[in-house]
């Protein structure tokens, strides 16, 4: 006989504590959903309601949003209703497997009323540095550019050295000349005065007696002078020819230092390419490795499968495979969301999900596919099965819409390109922290723009560069990616980097020529003309001199053999004295 | 007195966790447990023992108590109980018997193939029988002794009931 009084009050404690699991189980698997997601994420994640059906093993999430990391007022993802279906003999073995998931209404980037930071917000001091391009693209053309715009600039006619000689020689010849002259009048003058110092000798010798003998010696320091003097414009001839000479050679030191001041290397096309495509698609890039990097952490088991101690080990028996606890064999997608204001919309299909890759036996993969706006085909392979984790991504924009954009900078030089769609095939791999891949892409049917800032209108004629991008009717290139996931480096090539750089290698280096030859122009301007002055100074002078120097060193010989003749015989001498005397 | 007789059920539920009050009843409570204590909280044996707890006649209090004590100390016994079950193991008998119970449904649910489940199994059937006997023991030693002081000072003395 069943005893009630017994019985009854056991049944009624197991039956509510029953009844509290079903009941709490929902808001326990909330709470437990809402933590693990919040602690993956390191942003506020909210879930309106979770159902769990045990009589039709299934699990119905709705309005499940999870804040943006980086953005408190931005959504990661958002979605309106999940619905699982899930495998009851896998449960009875402890294994928790969704045969088919549906996830419907999901939307990405989203914006949100309040923050979704989360109040400990230490998690994003923690939080690894995002994925960033960081190369200066296009360093070296803007070096080009502002190299360019200095020497079209520069005024390289101060540091001429045939400019310089000609000052030096402007300043230097008409001292040495008016030098020259002082000492011709100074020997005149002196001639003149010994002229007249012999005529008065000649005339009355016995008074000038005296005076002779310095005459003679006058006469001997005169000869002296003028004998210098034509040393010293012999000299100075020569000086003249040497500075004729220097002249010369400054000249053609002038013509290499101009040459060498305004040579300026050809533009690299490949570095124009970067400067004009490379901020574009780095950012791009960077959008797309950042969301890569996003999906890592939540393919990746944080749990740790190495045994220990505590957790003790877990036995493997022969025959039963090491599948993983949680796989999610299917889970369809299908969502929405707005580019540039335009819908669009995308379905998709994950496949074999799970947070122990190792122990199952295919990898994860993802395809999407997206109508409207964007029209793309994206598949995605995440395998995590081996040491390092592999990510395989295959994505086509067949034909996506694209605005006008200006590429490159307009205080330097930018290009408009007009609007059009674009092609775009990508395939990345990610293997372990190694990135690597191609972007290809291509826009038919445009028109290129080069535009630039007036100050380099001054210089470089649009046209010319205009007509050096007139034949370019399509662009297309490619992104070559390398480097780490989190220090990615991207190379752009593109058929838009050359023929502008071709146009303006030509027009920047017909302006440099232009400029390099009325440099040299005006140094042989100079030269010439200083050349002419000192020329017609040098005859002029050189006369004027010669002519105060004529008295000669015959001269002085005949004026000496005057002046002893001039004196008479001694005879005649004491004639002339007694004459005197009486 | 219509206020008492509305309690009278919870009054009822509340005799469920001292009702039990003999000796035997108390050390099965307590060797139940203690086993539920030791097991792994993920384990489904801890279910299958807490039911087992909750449906024989023990004193459900002291049981519970007891569990929960425990458990606060079952962190620290982990790696006695990962010893035991690496050499339990170790003996092919246990190994293939393991194997072959982790074939049918549920059984994954116990965790068996841990070795720290296994040991913390192994550990609590060593213990229980002994923490029976102690405690059923102890408890009717204190009994008598009860019985025999309340005797001295001729006090009305209430006898422990037997099951």
């Amino acid at each position: 006989m069943i005893r009630w009084k017994y019985v009854v009050p056991r049944l009624g404690l197991l039956t509510t504590i029953a009844l509290a699991v079903w009941f709490c189980m929902d808001w326990a698997l909330k709470i437990t959903l809402i933590q693990a997601g919040q602690l993956a994420l390191g942003s506020r994640l909210t879930v309106d309601s979770l159902d769990t059906r045990l009589t039709r093993a299934d699990l119905v999430l709705e309005g499940v949003v999870a804040a943006h990391p980086d953005a408190p007022f931005r959504n990661l993802f958002e979605f309106d209703r999940a619905v699982f279906d899930l495998d009851v003999s896998a449960a009875l073995r402890k294994k928790l497997v969704v045969h088919r998931g549906l996830i419907e209404g999901l939307r990405f980037d989203t914006a949100r009323g309040d923050s979704g930071q989360l109040e400990a917000s230490h998690n994003a001091d923690e939080r690894s540095p995002t994925v960033s391009v960081t190369q200066n693209f296009g360093e070296r053309s803007e070096a080009w550019f502002n190299d360019s715009l200095d020497k079209l600039r520069i005024d390289v006619s101060r540091d001429l050295q045939t400019v310089k000689l000609a000052n030096e020689f402007k300043e230097r010849w008409p001292r040495s000349y008016h030098e020259m002259t002082a000492r011709a009048k100074q020997i005149e003058r002196q001639g003149r005065q010994l002229r007249d110092q012999l005529k008065a000798i000649a005339d009355d010798p016995l008074v000038n007696l005296n005076q002779v003998q310095p005459a003679l010696g006058a006469i001997e320091s005169l000869r002296g002078n003028i004998t210098t003097t034509h040393k010293d414009l012999v000299s100075l001839e020569l000086q003249v020819q040497k500075d004729r000479r220097d002249l010369k050679a400054a000249q053609e030191h002038d013509f290499r230092y101009v040459k060498q001041r305004l040579h300026i290397e050809a533009l690299d096309a490949d570095s124009l390419t970067e400067y004009l495509l490379g901020s574009v698609w780095s950012e791009r890039v960077d959008s797309a490795l950042h969301w890569i990097e996003q999906s890592r952490p939540a393919t990746v088991s944080k749990i740790a499968e190495s045994p220990s101690p505590v957790h003790g080990f877990d036995i493997l028996f022969p025959g039963f495979s090491a599948s993983a606890d949680v796989v999610v064999r299917e889970l369809k997608l299908a969502g929405s969301g707005t580019v540039d204001g335009s819908p669009y919309g995308f379905t998709g299909t994950i496949r074999d999900l799970t947070h122990q890759p190792k122990r199952h036996p295919r990898p994860a993969t993802i395809e999407i596919e997206s109508n409207g706006a964007i029209q793309m085909i994206a598949t995605g392979t995440l395998d995590r099965r081996g040491e390092h984790p592999v990510d395989r991504y295959v994505v086509q924009l067949p034909s996506i819409g694209q605005n006008g954009q200006l590429l490159g900078s307009p205080e330097k030089l930018a290009v408009y390109v007009t609007p059009g769609r674009t092609t775009v095939n990508a395939e990345v791999v990610v293997k372990g922290e190694q990135l690597s891949g191609t972007i290809r892409f291509r826009q038919p049917d445009l028109r290129l723009e080069p535009r630039f800032p007036d100050e380099y209108t001054r210089f470089v004629s649009p046209e010319s560069i205009q007509s050096a991008v007139a034949d370019v009717q399509q662009l297309e290139g490619h992104v070559e990616l390398s480097g780490t996931l989190r220090k990615p480096q991207i190379k752009v090539y593109s058929n838009l980097g050359p023929q502008l750089a071709a146009g303006l290698n030509r027009a920047v280096q017909r302006e440099i020529a232009v400029r390099q030859q009325q440099f040299v122009n005006v140094a042989n301007q100079k030269v010439e003309r200083e050349l002419g002055d000192l020329q017609r100074q040098l005859t002029t002078e050189h006369g004027n001199i010669l002519n105060s120097l004529e008295i000669g060193g015959s001269d002085l010989d005949r004026i000496k053999r005057q002046l002893i003749a001039g004196l008479g015989s001694p005879d005649d001498l004491i004639r002339r004295g007694r004459n005197l005397f009486k | 007195m219509l206020v008492l007789r509305y309690l009278q059920p919870l009054r009822n539920f509340l005799r469920v966790f001292s009702a039990e009050r003999s000796p035997r009843q108390i050390a099965g409570a307590v060797a139940l447990g203690l086993s539920v204590g030791l097991l792994p909280k993920g384990s489904l044996l801890v279910a299958v023992v807490t039911c087992v707890l909750f449906s024989l006649r023990v004193n459900l209090g002291i049981g519970l108590l007891v569990a929960f004590c425990v458990s606060w100390l079952s962190p620290y016994l982990a790696p006695l109980s990962h010893g035991i079950g690496v050499r339990l193991f170790e003996i092919p008998t246990v190994y293939h018997t393991v194997q072959d119970l982790y074939d049918w449904p549920l059984v994954p649910w116990t965790s068996l193939n841990n070795t720290v489940v296994l040991g913390s199994v192994c550990l609590a059937i060593l213990l229980f029988f002994p923490a029976f006997h102690l405690t059923e023991s102890a408890l009717s030693r204190l009994q008598s002794l009860a019985r025999n002081w309340r005797a001295k000072r001729r006090e009305p003395v209430t006898e422990w009931r037997n099951v």
